[in-house]
């Protein structure tokens, strides 16, 4: 009789184990879906998203146009309000920052997005249906804001 | 009567005021040596370079008999990175941020490495948050590399970081 209890307190506990893991993975696989590279309907660049800590970003790893046609030069931050910022390129540069995933609304929030062709900072919540992501920038009220739409960018595997 | 209490109410208006607004009147240089790590192999264009510090603030200010109610604000005074001679030759430009779990990132320094071992960053005048993120329990500082072409290894970027610890003692 001793034995049986203890080999059911065994399975109960390895049962408590396995969902308690299979939970856990559960919630960063649905957080961990917007990882991978992206493109905004205008086609102008190609924006990486990545997990840092528990949050997320983005940053531009790819230009149609890299080099600003005034200055000969690559694109940099050129309308960044912090004058000592201003030579920090474009290509590399972190557009989405600090994204947490909220598992019950299925979204990406309490994140911003810059916008580096008017230098402007928004508040922005991401949600993503069929590899597409919703990115709507809002100041202030979420209804107020502009949503765009990223397709997701698949690489081939190099043989 | 009524004049007293207006006087009286003008009075505790203007200690608050002052007492919220207090302006730093000392100042202790706080330093961060760390190693930020991008892990290899990393390919041509932007790279993360990062670390997650658990910084020793709160012991240093103790140490100096600071308060944290007497910290006015925290700044970065100065940023350098150090770099191997073969890494000098491959990393074109560094941009510095950090952040903590509760707290948002921030650019706070940037510079071309122009071939260079020691880089020394400009850093930005606009500075938010700096104080809350050091005394998060988990900050992070990050370093998007921009490499010229692609590395099998590790990059290691030495970075000291000074930051201004501004207090107001009375």
């Amino acid at each position: 009789m001793k034995k049986s209890i203890t080999l059911m307190g065994a399975i109960a506990l390895l049962f408590a184990i396995s969902s308690f893991t299979s939970s856990l993975v559960s919630v960063n696989a649905g957080g961990d879906d917007i990882i991978g590279l992206w493109e905004p309907s205008n086609g102008k660049a190609r924006v990486k998203i990545e997990k840092i800590g528990s949050k997320y970003y983005g940053k531009i790893v790819w230009l149609r146009e890299p080099i600003d046609p005034t200055t000969q030069k690559p694109k940099v931050d050129k309308n960044n309000e912090d004058a000592k910022m201003r030579n920090v390129p474009l290509r590399g540069y972190r557009l989405l920052k600090d994204f947490v995933y909220d598992e019950e609304s299925k979204e990406w929030s309490g994140g911003t997005i810059y916008d580096p062709e008017s230098g402007s900072l928004y508040s922005c919540v991401i949600t993503m249906k069929n590899d597409v992501l919703n990115i709507r920038g809002y100041v202030g009220v979420k209804a107020l804001g502009r949503t765009d739409t990223w397709k997701r960018i698949k690489l081939k595997k190099k043989k | 009567m009524k004049l007293l209490q207006s006087i009286a109410l003008c009075f505790i208006l203007v200690s608050m005021t002052t007492s919220c607004f207090q302006e730093a009147n000392n100042s202790k240089e706080f330093i961060i040596n760390t190693v930020l790590v991008g892990s290899g192999p990393l390919f041509e264009g932007s790279n993360t370079c990062q670390v997650e510090i658990s910084s020793n603030i709160a012991d240093y200010i103790k140490e100096n008999n600071i308060t944290t109610e007497e910290i006015v604000d925290v700044t970065l005074a100065s940023a350098s990175v150090t770099l191997d001679s073969s890494s000098s030759k491959l990393v074109e430009s560094i941009n510095l941020q950090v952040f903590s779990d509760n707290f948002p990132m921030q650019n706070v320094a940037f510079a071309n490495v122009d071939g260079n071992e020691k880089v020394n960053l400009e850093v930005a005048d606009v500075q938010e948050q700096l104080k809350d993120i050091l005394f998060d329990d988990k900050s992070y500082i990050i370093a998007d590399a921009t490499i010229f072409e692609d590395l099998d290894d590790d990059l290691n970027l030495n970075t000291e970081l000074v930051f201004s610890i501004n207090y107001h003692k009375q």
